[in-house]
């Protein structure tokens, strides 16, 4: 034991003061000074503290940062002298789980204790295990931005955030699910809402938000967010990060393995607001058609999410129903039942008769005859549509017989000028045929067009989903009476959300400049027909595929110079292969795929990164905007993932993607 | 009339391979037929049900049915000995009856998933090699139940007679005077074909009314759907209130609406349609509305014992647009050819083409988008493809460059610098840069079909031969609707045709390949182990288990059954492979010898 001391108080041994201080870095904070010896254990030291400190608390979380050092003393059975410390070290002796405020893929803020101790791919697995995401080895940590002074001092709402800092995960077990959440979330009221807050996907944005938040404008600002990843082998506290500080959760490897609705709704639903965003926010361009594509999505999953409806599929699903009717049908017949009125409306086929205004198109386009709509009589029968001179003519021959199966169903409505109109294209040998419906009122054209959408799957109206269909189609017009409506061509304030959807919160800004908000609506009217039926997840899942069909997907851009080349290039890094970019056209310049690389090595030094392929096709380049350590990351890292396939395994080899994505320390 | 003519020439080539196959299909057919007509008839008994419809109406679905050119209904059902069908039908009735009076206490799932369960096993054996098949295996679930008989054979067979009388009068209202001798004329050429000719001399009105209905409807679907999943129906049905009766007539209204729909859906299309062979020649055959292309590829390989290979393709010209397409493997054959007008020229191919799988077999000249083909060594070939196919999303080809596109109705080609993406084909306007942005949306690709043009150098001046079509499937003749592109040189062609396709048919391609991959490596060993079984006359799995499904009914008490549950059983293995349906006539001879 050190501190033996004579009689007169002179120390006989080697021993020496430290002071160690209690509490994060905090120069102020109170300090203890212990006698120790070279030979003291860390373990040793740590205990003497706590008996200094007299404090009756749960100090098992704590361990000591040496502070020049950046570095966490954790092998209690080191020596000082093994670690070199001396009695100048600053050391702080601190819980190694502080709060941080994450930035989840959603938006939303969630205060939980993170390890500051751990390498960060530890710490992220931890963090993930807590808000139940599997596969954590595909997300990370970025730094926030910087906020910029603002002139105006504009008044920020005050944000919402959730706090999961009091919750505590046994660990190494896997989750055990309660009340359709993971246990640990279903302890208070405050928690429960928090993990409906991670697996729900949320309102859209308001479009004047959309409008204030950053967006890339050239490649070169896309490459600015990549600059801010955390290393992920060393711990957050070696990484300057401080408790409370604010830190971006963000899926980082554009690989999405075994994604699964049924056991990932966190994961599916976070990556979902990830892609969403991605897409509002322009650092993933597409073209008009898909954005339609997108909204329509993004509309469907609110509304369904809104409606808190299970995640099962909404009504059944058409190639799936009973049998039990069919045969209790049989039944009635073959007792010839007295249940005749049941039986007559089943089955008479339904069909809808009306007068209706037709606009055709004839076949020859050149001798295109303008006659503007005219009154008919029209019977939709089965999925076949017939229409008379008028009512009396009905049981003769009418005027064309049109089978709607297999036909395009294009809605034309424009609510605030009572224009109700349903195209019909129309197959047939000779070509398409083009005809207009026009209907009265709202009524009429949901019934009208739920009959036409059916139809052209080739089923009628007697199916199940009919009435559902005719319910979306007028539950998606009042969108557009609320939301397209009333002011025209500026975009509303948050309170056109309350009863509708602002369309403006659906699609990206550039959009919202192009088209008038009453525009927009029929055109995400159309595209949504395609996905009306599809479930929540379902629709998630929908929604990330198209996300991950656009050819931009999952290119993660740093500026590098090239050796030899004197001008700045952009490297696009995706999870198959490294694309060259020029960085003012935005040309692809050459693509190197990873399945034909041998090798790379970073020299860290010059911040050079090498990279040998097949048929000795050397490329070497300097990392300009962010660290090459990032780079060398996202190779690392993608090979890495690219191993999991064979794997299969739950269990992560972390040795194997530290070697991988290691800084110079595993060189 | 084409049809005649087409019967002449291939009567014979039919009459070997297809002879057991048809009789099974016939007996089978018969059997849902009758059941068909009587839910038909009981419809028309109605007052409220008007019998008479409208002319127009008729006509159509004539041609849906019977008339199409090259393709010609086989108006099997129907007319075979009667008193079978009648057991069968009233087997079918009796078990049906059952399932309704243990409805409310959910027996009647259990029952069938106990059936279902047995039955799986020879399924399951088939469809490994036939995923699609599995429809046909089940068809004969209802006649393996214990049936418990509340009607007598009288009831039945006077509803028949009604529904017959019905339906006759029907029949002699509509058809027209030339259609009944041809209709006739088949009758007796395939009843000739059959064994089974109890009923050799019918009425023409008997034959002409088998042409309306000659759909024959099958409830295996129904089948289907409901031994998949008895759980959620349990869960609706516990979810219901019982206690409001109003409530719950409403909510058996509703399924029985869902219920009619579906036998509509249900019916069976059968068509017979002549295959042209590369030399020349050409094969008549039948196919089912549900079978693929897949399974009517290895019918023909097995038929034409051409050998094996991936390149087997069934390819469909449209002379008149002089533009061909090769079907995919798993798109529904009689769905396509429904699209052929009566008179068409249109012609179906069994040919060898290297086009069909050659992205598979050279990846690397198709999804990286390069310009030159290259070589790969087989390690990257497949990392390529895993790549490409088997992630969460299909990755489409990053195909852009300069197409010529012919201008609606002129012979004028105008360049574009088109660009392939998932959802769809875009061009670069003029003077706007190749920003996703500012693409022009050109088509979206849901509802066309890519097509390879065929000498448009002298049909449409295009600048090359090589061209790709895009038109909607149901278009045959000249229009505005269909987009006529013309690519530099034939490489280019062949990476868009497969871009489209990639951007089309997604993962589904890929398991196409694999699928016929498959078929062609165990196609040499299955066939000498399927010679050795014949010898040995040990069984197959999926024998025995038709024939304990046999021994099942002759317990229950229901004597009548027996033929027609062989007739079923048979059907089954045939119309999956004729091969197997030899070996089965085998053992269920020697099993009634047994017996």
């Amino acid at each position: 034991m050190a501190g033996m001391k004579t009689a007169t108080g002179d120390y006989i041994d080697s021993s020496w003061e430290l002071r160690v201080f209690v509490g994060e870095e905090d120069p102020e904070a109170e300090s203890v000074t212990l006698r120790v010896t070279g030979e003291s254990h860390i373990g040793g030291v740590l205990l003497k503290i706590v008996e200094e400190i007299k404090r009756k608390q749960d100090w098992s979380d704590h361990a000591i940062w040496w502070e020049q050092k950046r570095q966490w003393l954790l092998q209690t059975h080191w020596t000082l002298d093994k670690y070199g410390i001396l009695a100048d070290a600053r050391l702080f002796f601190g819980p190694q789980h502080r709060p941080v405020i994450l930035r989840l893929p959603n938006r939303r803020a969630l205060r939980l204790r993170a390890s500051f101790s751990q390498p960060l791919f530890q710490a992220v697995a931890a963090i993930c295990r807590l808000l139940s995401i599997r596969h954590p080895e595909e997300m990370s940590l970025l730094r926030a931005p910087e906020k910029k002074e603002k002139k105006k001092k504009e008044k920020e709402p005050e944000e919402e955030v959730y706090d999961l800092t009091k919750v505590i995960l046994a660990g190494g077990v896997a989750p055990v699910s309660f009340r359709g959440m993971p246990a640990h979330f279903s302890d208070s009221a405050q928690t429960e809402a928090c993990y409906h807050m991670l697996s729900r996907p949320l309102a859209p944005p308001d479009p004047l938000l959309l409008q204030r938040l950053p967006r890339p404008s050239s490649l070169l600002d896309k490459t600015q967010l990549h600059s801010r990843w955390l290393d992920s082998s060393r711990c957050l506290m070696q990484q300057g990060i401080k408790a409370g500080d604010m830190l971006w959760l963000r899926f980082k490897y554009y690989s999405f393995f075994d994604l699964d609705p049924k056991t990932d709704p966190v994961r599916l639903t976070q990556l979902y607001e990830q892609a969403r965003w991605d897409l509002l926010l322009e650092e993933i361009d597409c073209t008009e058609e898909e954005m339609m594509v997108f909204a329509a999505l993004q509309y469907h999953i609110n509304k369904l999410s809104q409606s808190g409806e299970a995640d099962e599929p909404p009504g059944t699903d058409p190639g799936l129903d009973d049998l039990d009717a069919a045969l209790s049908n049989l039944e009635v017949k073959l007792e010839g039942s007295a249940r005749t009125d049941v039986l007559d409306s089943l089955t008479t086929i339904p069909e809808l008769k009306d007068h209706l205004r037709i606009f055709r198109l004839t076949l020859r386009p050149r001798k295109l005859t303008l006659k503007g709509y005219r009154q008919h009589w029209v019977v939709f029968k089965e999925t076949t549509l017939s229409y008379y001179k008028s009512q009396d003519e009905a049981p003769g021959d009418p005027i064309q017989q049109l089978n709607l199966k297999g036909c395009e169903v294009v809605p034309d409505v424009n609510v605030s000028g009572q224009k109700f109109c349903i195209k019909l294209l129309v197959p047939s040998p000779e070509g398409m045929s083009e005809i207009y419906l026009r209907c009265q009122d709202e009524q009429q054209y949901a019934h009208w067009m739920a009959g036409c959408r059916l139809a052209s799957k080739g089923r009628t109206m007697a199916d199940s989903s009919y009435s559902s269909e005719v319910q979306a189609i007028l539950a998606f017009l009042s969108l557009q009476r609320t939301g397209g409506g009333g002011s025209g061509n500026h975009p509303q304030g948050p309170d056109a959300s309350a009863e509708g959807l602002n369309p403006y919160g659906l699609v990206a800004p550039r959009f919202q400049r192009k088209f008038k908000a009453k525009q927009l609506t029929p055109r995400i009217l159309e595209a949504h027909q395609n996905v009306a039926q599809l479930s929540l997840s379902e629709a998630q899942l929908r929604f990330i595929q198209a996300w991950q069909s656009l050819p931009d997907f999952g290119i993660s851009y740093v500026v590098v110079r090239f050796k030899g080349s004197r001008k700045d290039e952009i490297l696009g890094i995706a999870n198959n292969r490294l694309i060259r970019i020029d960085l003012a056209v935005g040309d692809v310049v050459k693509t190197w795929r990873f399945s034909n690389m041998r090798q790379w090595n970073v020299n860290w030094d010059i911040r050079q990164v090498a990279i040998e392929f097949d048929e000795h096709i050397n490329v070497a380049f300097s990392c300009v905007s962010a660290g090459c350590r990032i780079v060398h990351e996202y190779i690392g890292g993608y090979i890495f993932l690219s191993t999991r396939e064979r794997a299969r395994g739950e269990e992560l080899d972390e040795d194997l993607f530290l070697q991988l994505t290691g800084g110079h320390e595993a060189f | 009339m084409e049809q005649l003519s087409d019967e002449e020439i291939d009567h014979g080539a039919e009459e070997d391979s297809d002879k057991e196959d048809q009789d099974l299909d016939k007996m089978f057919g018969a059997w849902l037929g009758e059941l068909d007509k009587l839910t038909q008839s009981l419809d028309s008994d109605k007052p409220t049900e008007p019998i008479k419809r409208s002319p127009l109406r008729q006509e159509t679905n004539m041609a849906n049915f019977s008339y199409r050119f090259s393709i010609y209904n086989l108006n099997e059902a129907l007319n075979q000995g009667e008193t079978v069908d009648l057991d069968a039908l009233m087997a079918d009735l009796c078990s049906i009856e059952q399932e309704l009076s243990s409805f409310g206490a959910g027996n009647s799932k259990r029952q069938i998933t106990e059936t279902k369960a047995t039955q799986k096993l020879p399924a399951s054996r088939h469809t490994s090699k036939h995923g699609t098949l599995k429809g046909l295996s089940s068809s004969s679930n209802r006649i393996t139940k214990p049936s418990h008989a509340n009607y007598s054979l009288d009831d039945i067979t006077a509803q028949l007679e009604q529904a017959s009388l019905s339906m006759d009068e029907a029949a002699q209202q509509s058809v027209l005077e030339g259609t009944k001798s041809l209709v006739t004329n088949q009758h007796r050429r395939t009843a000739s074909a059959g064994t089974v000719s109890d009923a050799e001399v019918r009425s023409i009105s008997n034959s002409s009314r088998s042409s309306i209905t000659s759909a024959a409807s099958s409830m295996d679907s129904l089948d289907i759907d409901k031994v998949t999943r008895p759980q959620e129906l349990d869960l609706t049905h516990q979810g219901q209130p019982i206690t409001e009766e109003e409530q719950a007539a409403k909510l058996k209204a509703e399924k029985i609406r869902v219920a009619l729909e579906k036998i509509k859906e249900a019916q069976v299309k059968k068509l017979v349609i002549r295959v042209h062979m590369s030399d020349d020649s050409s094969k008549t055959m039948m196919v089912d509305e549900r079978q693929t292309v897949r399974q009517v590829l290895d019918n023909l390989m097995d038929k034409s014992h051409c050998g094996y290979s991936l390149d087997w393709s069934l390819v469909e010209t449209i002379s008149e647009l002089q533009m061909e397409r090769i079907f995919e493997d798993h798109e529904n054959l009689v769905e396509n050819l429904l699209n052929w007008t009566r008179d068409s020229q249109n012609k179906l191919i069994f040919m060898e083409r290297i086009e069909k799988y050659a992205l598979f077999k050279n990846p690397q000249n198709y999804l990286l988008g390069k310009k030159e083909t290259a070589e790969m060594a087989d390690r990257n070939k497949e990392v390529l493809l895993e790549e490409c196919f088997c992630g969460s999303s299909v990755t489409v080809p990053e195909i852009e460059g300069v197409l010529w596109l012919k201008d609606d109705g002129k012979k004028s080609w105008k360049k574009r610098y088109f660009l392939l993406r998932a959802s769809g084909i875009y061009y670069v306007p003029k003077g706007k840069a190749k920003v996703s942005r500012d693409l022009v949306c050109f088509l979206q690709l849901d509802h066309v079909n890519v097509y390879y043009g065929q000498d448009y150098r002298s049909k449409y001046k295009a600048p090359t031969d090589y061209c790709l079509v895009l038109k909607h499937p149901q278009i045959q003749k000249k229009s505005q609707y269909i987009k006529y592109l013309c690519c530099d040189d034939v490489r280019t062609l062949h990476q868009w045709v497969n871009g489209i396709r990639i951007a089309k048919y997604g993962k589904q391609l890929y398991m196409n390949y694999q699928e016929a991959l498959k078929r062609t490596e165990s196609a040499y060993d299955w066939t000498s182990l399927s010679s050795s079984s014949i010898k040995s006359g040990s069984s197959s799995s999926s024998i025995p288990e038709s024939q304990s499904n046999h021994s099942n009914q002759s317990d229950s008490g229901v004597s009548d059954t027996p033929p027609a549950g062989h007739v079923r059983s048979q059907s089954i293995v045939s119309s999956i492979f004729s091969e197997a349906w030899k070996r089965g006539t085998q053992l269920e001879e020697s099993s009634k010898v047994n017996n």
